[in-house]
């Protein structure tokens, strides 16, 4: 594991990063498939519920992005005071990626010792665009959430207290791998979970839905139960840590796919390898436009390639709870405050 | 799915027609009513409420459409309404109040009324959405398989008639689709001085319906999510809510000051203007040629010039038929 990020703490307490994203969990898939909406009155329950939970470890502070649907405010007062003390970062935010990204890295130049993200693969990526070693603790509020973490909001605020003050012993996180799209000698973009190659010009609505535009993928970090294109990479085997699986769609092996919420068919593999860290992927000619993490983002030119590198790393929950279970319990003090408004 | 080569440079050439028809007209409109504004002076009386910049929600929507498919539309209709394909001579004739208009000159710019295609639009806010949910009633209750569209804007959405028109649709599973074109602002009133939520999209559940938020301002966008929202329809599978986040490059009406949006609001709006971001990604994909380009414009200006022609070439309604027309 390579050095962590420097740390510094917060009027004496550890910092911890939030960033929720009013716009996740709304694309086309609500109609194409069965994908629900996470509404902003949902992500502030499951932010305020994540608040809380972080009362039950020690003490810290939140420094969070001050949101474009105002939802990290309805979720402090949802949590009538049973929250760590909280700060915004000064940004004001306008809704775009843009926001998730400055803020990520807002919070790696403060020092922050994990950052939580609401919302689905597309904030993990743009976060980590801003903060590329970040200890991330992805709270699932998107559609297919490949990466993001399933569990108990309340839990996860505990365990990411516990992991960010250092009160469990062994290594809380576990290291992703990246992948790192160079459209031109200027221009990189990350992605956490796939890099897809399609055949048609548009970035459009953005989501991928139909399997017949698909041309190639490289995919890491694909859990055997994950939706979406790492289901496809999930069937053909698993993937070693610090690899990642480049796969070219067209005739040859039909695979059985779950592209989304609702959204099950199947796809024909023609080739697949899997590729170790500090590998480089040309894309294909017949791919046109570029998708990350489920979405339609870049234009393809022709020297464009994908690098698979060390990315950041993801708490894992269970590992941090089973930890605590060891741990002497008085040792451990709690970290619920008022919920202060330090500004 | 590959889009149509065809659509695609419709919707474009659409786009450029419209923002000339808006630029031509506020041209005209302000001719003759300075230095002190007097909104009944000139060649085209009465208020103004241009679509400048709102044109990707119009063009991506009306690709979908078949003949026989009601659209209804607002007190700023007039690129829904071009997008759908209304004789333009005589909707700039209505606008320039002339005879020859749609509604021989006695609605104005916000009461465009056409059979072929079916096309209503009204100054009363939300008033089209329930007019779009009987048009589907309709549709449903003689076995068509037309769909109809309700365009609104974000301010639209706290009227009781939007609730009640979705709820509707809803229950009885009607063949609409609304389309809200969110441009930030109610006349004046920012978005969030007025609405409890940040997404309106967010409001379909409640109703039983899926909602989409289309964040960009591209015909793109609009066109692919459109697509699934009218195929959904049209397949008997019900409604749903479009959201489009839009611009209005202009003030909410002509003769307004626009003093609430800072320069800098403004100028971002300028540097993404859809219509040039648009075009220039047609002519980097190989899909038109700057001479290509050109040429529509060109197209385009001379149909509208025409129309403008043809509106101030065109009668003005006689004294003695100011109550034809006007009841049913």
């Amino acid at each position: 594991m390579s050095t962590p990020s420097p740390t510094q703490d917060h009027h004496g307490l550890p910092i911890v990063g939030l960033i929720a994203n009013p716009v996740a969990s709304k694309d086309i898939r609500r109609l194409v498939g069965l994908a629900r909406v996470v509404d902003v009155e949902e992500k502030a329950n499951l932010i305020a519920r994540l608040l809380v939970g972080m009362t039950a470890g020690p003490p810290l502070v939140v420094l969070a992005l001050d949101d474009s649907g105002g939802m990290v405010r309805r979720a402090l007062r949802l949590t009538r005071g049973k929250a760590p003390s909280l700060e915004f970062l000064p940004i004001e935010a306008d809704g775009s990626e843009r926001d998730t990204h400055d803020a990520a890295a807002m919070l790696r130049a403060r020092g922050a010792r994990a950052l939580v993200t609401v919302g689905g693969d597309g904030t993990i990526r743009s976060a980590v665009e801003g903060w590329p070693d970040a200890r991330l603790v992805p709270l699932a509020a998107g559609t297919n959430n490949a990466v993001a973490i399933v569990h108990e909001p309340t839990m996860i605020g505990y365990a990411t207290s516990l992991a960010a003050t250092g009160h469990v012993p062994g290594d809380a996180y576990d290291r992703l791998t990246s992948m790192v799209v160079h459209t031109d000698d200027s221009e990189s973009s990350t992605a956490v979970v796939d890099v897809v190659g399609v055949r048609t010009h548009w970035t459009g609505a953005r989501a991928l839905w139909e399997p017949d535009d698909l041309v190639e993928a490289v995919v890491a970090n694909a859990r055997p139960e994950a939706v979406g294109i790492a289901s496809i990479a999930a069937a053909l085997g698993p993937i070693p840590p610090r690899h990642a699986r480049y796969i070219r769609f067209g005739s040859g092996r039909t695979v059985r796919a779950i592209f989304g919420p609702g959204l099950v068919g199947e796809i024909s593999v023609a080739e697949y390898h899997t590729v170790p860290e500090g590998t480089r992927i040309r894309l294909a000619s017949a791919t046109r436009v570029v998708a990350l993490d489920g979405e339609r983002r870049l234009i393809r030119n022709d020297d464009a390639h994908v690098e698979v590198t060390p990315g950041a790393f993801l708490l894992s929950v269970s590992k941090t709870l089973a930890a605590r279970s060891r741990t002497d319990r008085e040792d451990i003090p709690s970290g619920q405050h008022a919920g202060d408004l330090l500004s | 799915m590959e889009i149509p080569r065809d659509h695609l440079v419709d919707m474009y050439s659409t786009m450029v027609k419209i923002r000339y028809f808006e630029e031509r007209l506020r041209e005209i409109y302000f001719a003759d009513k300075l230095p002190a504004f007097d909104i009944g002076a000139g060649e085209i009386p009465g208020e103004m409420h241009l679509a400048a910049g709102q044109e990707p929600v119009a063009v991506g929507t009306m690709p979908h459409l078949k003949p026989g498919d009601a659209i209804t539309a607002t007190h700023r209709p007039h690129h829904v309404a071009i997008a759908q394909g209304l004789d333009l001579n005589r909707m700039t004739a209505e606008i320039f109040g002339k005879d020859t208009g749609l509604g021989h000159g006695k609605g104005g710019h916000m009461h465009l009324f056409s059979t072929e295609p079916n096309f209503g639009c009204s100054g009363i806010i939300a008033e089209g959405m329930p007019v779009a949910v009987g048009a589907a009633l309709a549709f449903k209750k003689l076995g068509k398989d037309n769909v109809a569209i309700a365009f609104f804007g974000e301010g639209a959405a706290n009227q009781g008639a939007f609730h009640e028109s979705l709820n509707l649709a809803a229950l009885w599973n009607l063949p609409v689709v609304f389309v809200c074109e969110d441009n930030g602002y109610a006349i004046s009133v920012p978005k969030d001085a007025s609405t409890a939520i940040a997404d309106n999209s967010d409001r379909a559940s409640a109703y039983g319906m899926p909602g989409v938020l289309v964040p960009e301002n591209d015909p793109v966008a609009v066109y692919e999510v459109a697509r699934e929202a009218i195929a959904r329809a049209r397949a008997g599978d019900g409604p749903s809510l479009i959201e489009v986040r839009t611009d209005r490059l202009w003030g909410h009406f002509e003769g307004d000051a626009d003093a609430y949006r800072s320069d800098e609001f403004k100028d971002s709006m300028t540097s993404r203007d859809s219509l040039v971001v648009y075009g220039d990604r047609l002519v980097e994909e190989g899909i038109l040629t700057t001479a290509g380009r050109e040429k529509i414009t060109d197209t385009m200006h001379g149909e509208v010039d025409e129309a403008i022609d043809f509106a101030r070439n065109s009668p003005d309604p006689a004294p003695e038929d100011a109550l034809l027309h006007v009841f049913s």
